[in-house]
């Protein structure tokens, strides 16, 4: 029954990996902490051998704490990655802003000097969200 | 720590989230006041889109995909200007209370041996109740910590989100990541890393219409993200990009 649960739940990861719902990189350590943790959950001798060198008297509560612990790794090295991602979201924001108002800083300056741009004599751009005046 | 240079271009950023009734009027005040001066609005991401044709001509518009903050608006601004030979920027709120006559008198003040100056509210008015006392006792409590870490040399007003930074300036704060309230950060590591920081006593405009967007979650993070930059700064200086 162990095995079974075990198996289920590494299947269970790698349909959400091959579904483009969980990155690969990022479905690692759950990946590690199901075949670790439940491999090692099989043996009843590791279970108790863990339980005794972490002070538990009743071994499954050890398997418990280490899950727990584990979850708490996960998160924050998802968090970490999480933030890594809005970090680089935030300097792509950049770079497109410095890109968009290039463009509009180089209309506004031919207008200064008598001569309107050859794109865009009004300066408005029709489409856009991003757009100036 | 750096030379003094002639402000005859000087970008106003002017960021907005949800916020754009008076954009037209702050944006027309602003190029009234003198040709140098070039507006550029960031949108923060509004739900509804600053309407671009209720604005006065000659400014700029950047519309960000998302709600990134203030941090992020800052950048924009400082980048661009930076890129396109800006000796200085001034950055005012969109909800009118900043005087924007005063953008001269801040701009002179950072031609006389300053990196940044900072507009100081003399007036600001925190209302009544717990809300108050609260909103009292959190800007005091900054305050205070900010000087303690930058001994003596942050600004009484360390939320004030009206300044003048030079292109000294701007080169030092691009450096590090702005978060989404980044007033007190900006003050803090100016005064850390060796700018010249000066304060100005202005008085804030009457709120025309709604109240602030400061809700208690907001201010109880903004106290969270304060003592957590504090701790880092104490600790090993601000993550560099």
């Amino acid at each position: 029954m162990k095995l079974v649960a075990v198996v289920a739940l590494a299947v269970s990861l790698i349909v959400l990996v091959r579904r483009n719902l969980l990155q690969v990189d990022l479905s690692f350590p759950l990946f590690a902490g199901v075949v670790i943790l439940g491999v090692a959950s099989l043996s009843e001798g590791f279970i108790h051998w863990t339980a005794a060198q972490l002070g538990f008297i009743d071994p499954p509560f050890a398997i418990i704490m280490i899950a727990i612990a584990l979850l708490l790794a996960m998160i924050t090295i998802l968090s970490i990655a999480l933030s890594r991602i809005q970090y680089r979201q935030m300097m792509l924001v950049r770079h497109l802003a410095m890109t968009e108002l290039a463009q509009r800083e180089t209309e506004l300056r031919h207008r200064s000097q008598g001569h309107p741009s050859e794109s865009n004599p009004q300066g408005a751009r029709p489409d856009a969200s991003n757009s100036s005046r | 720590m750096s030379t003094t240079r002639p402000l005859d271009k000087v970008l106003v950023v002017v960021p907005t989230y949800n916020d754009s009734r008076l954009l037209r009027d702050i944006s027309a005040e602003i190029i009234a006041l003198s040709d140098a001066y070039r507006v550029l609005i960031v949108d923060d991401g509004s739900m509804e889109p600053v309407d671009v044709d209720s604005l006065p001509d000659g400014l700029m518009l950047f519309r960000l995909p998302a709600n990134f903050g203030l941090g992020l608006c800052t950048h924009v601004a400082f980048d661009h200007a930076l890129k396109h030979g800006y000796a200085a920027v001034v950055r005012i709120d969109a909800d009118g209370q900043h005087p924007v006559q005063e953008i001269p008198r801040l701009l002179e003040q950072l031609q006389s041996e300053a990196d940044l100056v900072v507009g100081t509210r003399t007036n600001r008015n925190a209302g009544t109740g717990l809300r108050a006392w609260f909103a009292i006792w959190v800007r005091g409590y900054l305050s205070w910590a900010a000087k303690v870490v930058t001994r003596g040399c942050a600004p009484r007003d360390v939320n004030s989100g009206f300044f003048a930074a030079n292109a000294t300036a701007m080169r030092l704060l691009n450096k590090y990541r702005l978060e989404r309230y980044p007033e007190p950060q900006i003050y803090i590591l100016s005064c850390r890393r060796g700018l010249r920081l000066k304060e100005l006593n202005i008085e804030q405009r009457e709120r025309q219409y709604g109240s602030s967007t400061l809700t208690v979650t907001h201010a109880l993070r903004l106290f969270y993200r304060f003592n957590i930059f504090i701790a880092a700064e104490m600790l090993q200086g601000s993550r560099t990009e």
